[in-house]
């Protein structure tokens, strides 16, 4: 008798496994992958207005945090199963993907011209467009509690000297002057992108890509230097704080600084809706200029094995119009698309301007720079821990760029 | 003594677990172990239905029951074959399918995608169950093989003498003697079945054929988590789990008495 | 082989009628069934994976050549496929001793059959049922620097000297990642000797009293050796559990291991390799050197555990 039950139930899970799949459609279906839950209200609330003009169309999206979601997608692609519309990692993975063929050429099919110049370069791979940053880009420079500084009647450093200096009075009056949370290693590539870039400016980046200047360069180890003299003012445990409990931290008012971008404001509000902070430029090494970086946030391909290209490339065109724009620059981060500005928000309106001197374009976006990131990633702790010198510390930097003229 | 401090020590985390799973983000920040300022009820009901636990949640139990019954049933089938080190390829099989166990899952993972595509299983619960059934094969065989050798071979030679078929041998004379050891491995790969995540992440990935734990990390975000939520989800995928150890726990211990003589 | 048919044969009739194949084989149709299981989803894949071993394929694109064993020669060469090995290597030491100690001691209280036996032995074994992710997130929170219980506990019990950055400090970070997961595996150890306690004949613990012994002295001479078979099995489960650990260390120190890869272990490494550090960008991901470090980890774990199992099963002959 208990036989029988068991081979019932066994039955049971042969009948469960053979599974049904979702019944028939009279709609599109056109399925999305994207990485920050975080987000999913925003990204849905566009969604939803482009399927309220496109009645035919049902975008069924997916919300996986990036780093899980680069394994799947990655398997996935392998595998042959990828949704229609995913954003692989900007640089060496977008172009293997399209040379693989397994992403669909936009060149002629998008019409990117209404995208700011970053943008559109981004977005171009040795002339062809593979991928669009449709969810805007992020500039990151560095937020401040205006109330913390006036408590203690400092102002935003602009140079090296300065910030040792708001640092040593924040820190004796007892508050943290800098919220940091290195462990994965981020936060520190994007203080030293800065950092270089201060020294560098956007001409000087383009010769470290050409080959003419190195990172090595003694005034580009400055930068390193920077980044070393500054760990005392980082906040307790830094080197093990994850990067979405740093941000809490911050927008708690735990610390006085926070080094960040235009993607993380949202989360500020979420965390702390009460929150009052500015945004400048980086801090420039003393000598060089205050500095910005500008990363594309997602750039997104259509799968070469979609069953509706025309319907997943319309997608993405709407998306850089300025009506998606619009709610993308107001909900989630700055928008690519020229002319559109975030509306009521002057934090916002700040990183714009602060972004306006002194910008370079994130290094890992590059072919030639792209593993400088992931460099500082794995270098930058023993460089706060002073087990490692700056200059050995930019020599391991420059160990990794692959300048295009050699 | 020691055991009201041990216990203690255990509580602390669940019950901090629990606390943060009704706050809000800010009262979480904010407040990180005093009671809920308020206590955030809602955050079960969000997380009951945008995990989408309504599907990840028989979705969950339908996979961990039948590869908990296949990968058992299966591998002690096995034990049963390999009881005599006499046998043909006995000790060489069983180094085999232990070996299963140092396996690393990343290397397997798309090579098992790709092939249950072929098999035309993506997308269907299958896709799970059957490799589980084959990863949960490697400790039901180390644990059972030895426990089916210690059982008295006169047992088996009597039955014979009655004129049972080794089919027979085994249902009426093995399977019962195995039982304790069945309900140890059992629960051994049901526990890791139910929480496992890398798997049903990379090929569980449509709608219909999702699990809890994939859809708890949908509330951690890149530049900001709910924690409330994802604690929410956490505890709402716990619970079945602790009810079916309760109900288990009398034939558990047994179990791994017998799994431990031999283990 | 051969006295065993002969025995049967004597016994029972219905043998002699079996061919000799089937004698000889028939124990295999009982394999059959799994050893299909395994073949299509366990070693079909790993071969295709080692396959994927032998080229420089990345994991994105089809772009790929065959290199041979350039990985291995790469991964055997460097020095953080060693550091992380080192790291496994103190996790399991550690938790062995954990084990092996505070587990066992727990069990024997358990086995004295306290009033709330059952209630105890639920909630030691709780831990061990919560998901690895989750126990990670709750000890990640738990223990911050700025917003942890831990040390606001340690500060309101005055003890605030004792207060630390844990997971941040250098010389901390790897101890306490061992701590978290003594929490986390506790509940094996109560089982797993308890399991041994009960097995143990009254009869044999009653003939140890009346030779005199008592206490300590029983323990170490009688009941001890008796639980060889737990000890076998939890030390064998404890080796394959640290030397696969990932997802608890992923949680609580992240993908690089920090602080400064103090925490890195071979799981994470190859993780690290596979797909990446970061979600932003991480450009030196190679699936293919990842699954060459996968196969040498295999190896090793092969060779150890062969190894550790002789070892343990000569002890308990001997014991």
């Amino acid at each position: 008798m208990k036989n029988h039950l068991i081979g019932a139930l066994l039955g049971g899970c042969v009948l469960a496994t053979a599974g049904t799949m979702a019944a028939a459609q009279d709609k599109v279906v056109l399925t999305m992958w994207h990485g920050h839950p975080e987000w999913k209200n925003a990204v849905e609330a566009i969604l939803a207005r482009y399927e309220e003009q496109n009645p035919n169309i049902d975008i069924q999206l997916e919300e996986i945090p990036g780093q899980s979601l680069i394994a799947r997608l990655n398997t996935a692609l392998a595998a042959g199963e990828a949704p229609d519309l995913f954003a692989l990692r900007l640089g060496p993975a977008v172009a293997a993907a399209g040379e693989a063929g397994q992403i669909i050429d936009l060149t002629d099919k998008v019409d990117i011209s209404g995208m700011t110049e970053a943008a559109q370069s981004a977005a171009r791979y040795d002339g062809k467009i593979w991928s669009v940053p449709i969810f805007g880009s992020y500039t990151v420079g560095l937020y401040y509690h205006k109330e913390i500084f006036d408590e203690n009647g400092v102002t935003p450093p602009a140079n090296k000297t300065e910030f040792m200096e708001v640092c040593r009075k924040l820190q004796d009056s007892g508050v943290t002057p800098m919220i940091a949370p290195a462990q994965d290693g981020v936060i520190p590539a994007f203080l030293y992108m800065m950092m270089a870039s201060s020294v560098l400016g956007a001409d000087g980046f383009e010769e470290v890509r050409a080959g003419t200047r190195r990172l090595d360069d003694p005034d580009v180890v400055e930068a390193a230097r920077f980044l070393q003299d500054i760990y005392p003012c980082f906040a307790d445990g830094s080197l093990g704080t994850a990067y979405t409990e740093g941000k809490a931290l911050f927008a708690l008012e735990q610390g006085a600084m926070l080094e960040g971008g235009s993607a993380d404001y949202a989360g500020f509000l979420q965390t702390n809706p009460n929150i009052d902070v500015g945004v400048v430029p980086f801090p420039a090494v003393d000598g060089g200029t205050p500095a910005t970086v500008t990363g594309m946030q997602d750039t997104f391909s259509v799968n070469s094995e979609s069953e509706h290209p025309d319907e997943a490339i319309a997608f993405i065109q709407w998306m850089i119009q300025p009506e998606a724009a619009q709610m993308v620059a107001d909900t989630i981060t700055l928008s690519n698309t020229v002319g559109v500005s975030p509306s009521d928000n002057p934090v916002m309106k700040e990183m714009v301007e602060a972004s306006l001197s002194n910008d370079v374009r994130v290094f890992y976006e590059f072919p030639e720079t792209g593993d400088v990131f992931a460099a500082i990633q794995e270098n930058a702790a023993s460089l706060f821990l002073g087990e490692i010198t700056p200059e050995e510390f930019s020599a391991k930097l420059q160990a990794v760029v692959k300048p295009s003229g050699a | 003594m020691i055991l009201i401090a041990a216990s203690v020590l255990v509580l602390i985390p669940v019950a901090y677990m629990v606390l943060a799973s009704f706050k809000t983000i800010p009262d979480f920040f904010g407040n990180p172990y005093g009671l809920p300022a308020h206590w955030a009820f809602d955050n079960y009901t969000r997380a009951w239905t945008e995990a989408h636990v309504s599907i990840t949640l028989p979705n969950t139990i339908i996979v961990t029951f039948c590869s908990v019954a296949g990968s058992t049933l299966l591998a002690a089938l096995i034990a049963f074959g390999l009881c005599r080190k006499e046998r043909a390829f006995a000790l060489t099989l069983y180094t085999f399918f232990v070996s299963g166990l140092l396996v690393p899952v990343q290397m397997i993972i798309l090579p098992l995608f790709i092939l249950l595509k072929w098999f035309g299983l993506f997308g269907t619960l299958a896709a799970l169950i059957l490799p589980y059934i084959a990863l949960g094969l490697p400790l039901g065989v180390l644990v059972l093989t030895p426990i089916a050798s210690s059982i008295p071979r006169d047992l088996f030679s009597a039955a014979q003498v009655d004129g049972a078929s080794e089919l027979q041998i085994f249902r009426r004379v093995a399977l019962p003697l195995l039982k304790p050891g069945l309900v140890s491995v059992a629960i051994l790969n049901g526990v890791w079945m139910w929480n496992e995540f890398f798997i049903p992440l990379i090929i569980a990935f449509t709608p219909s054929s999702q699990t809890l734990p994939v859809g708890i990390i949908s509330f951690i975000g890149v530049y900001s988590t709910e924690w409330g939520l994802v604690f929410a989800s956490v505890v709402i995928s716990t619970v079945p789990i602790v009810v079916a150890y309760l109900f288990m726990t009398r034939q558990f211990q047994s179990g791994l008495t017998a799994g431990a003589i031999k283990g | 082989m051969l006295a065993q048919s002969r025995q049967w044969d004597g016994r029972g009739g219905r043998r002699r009628r079996q061919s000799a194949l089937a004698r000889r084989y028939g124990h295999l149709l009982f394999v059959a069934p799994g050893f299909v299981f395994f073949i299509a989803f366990m070693v079909l894949p790993s071969l295709a994976g080692f396959a994927v071993s032998l080229t420089n394929w990345t994991g994105v694109g089809t772009d790929f050549s065959f290199v041979g064993l350039d990985n291995f020669v790469e991964a055997l060469g460097s020095w953080p496929l060693y550091r992380a090995a080192w790291h496994n290597l103190i996790m399991f030491l550690a938790i062995l001793v954990f084990q092996h100690t505070v587990g066992l001691f727990v069990a024997v209280q358990l086995h004295a059959k306290p009033r709330f036996m059952e209630v105890y032995r639920t909630i030691l074994f709780l831990p061990v049922i919560i998901s690895l992710v989750s126990t990670g997130f709750i000890w990640t929170l738990m223990l911050s620097p700025n917003i942890g219980v831990i040390n606001a506990l340690l500060k309101d019990l005055g003890l605030g000297f004792l207060a630390r950055a844990w997971l941040s400090d250098p010389d901390l970070a790897l101890a306490t990642v061992i701590g978290v997961q003594c929490w986390n595996v506790l509940g094996w150890a109560i089982i797993i000797y308890l399991a041994g306690l009960q097995a143990i004949p009254e009869e044999l613990l009653q003939a140890a009293e009346i030779d005199g012994a008592t206490g300590w002295v029983r323990f170490r001479r009688v009941v001890f050796p008796l639980l060889s078979p737990s000890f076998t099995a939890l030390t064998v489960l404890t080796f394959i559990g640290q030397f696969r650990v990932f997802d608890i260390v992923y949680v609580l120190t992240g993908p690089l291991g920090s602080p400064n890869f103090e925490t890195d272990v071979l799981a994470t490494l190859i993780y690290r390799s596979a797909f990446g550090g970061s979600s932003i960008a991480s450009n030196d991901v190679r699936m293919s050197y990842a699954v060459a470090l996968a196969v040498i980890v295999f190896v090793i774990m092969a060779i150890a555990s062969t190894f550790l199992i002789r070892v343990l099963r000569r002890r308990e002959i001997s014991a």
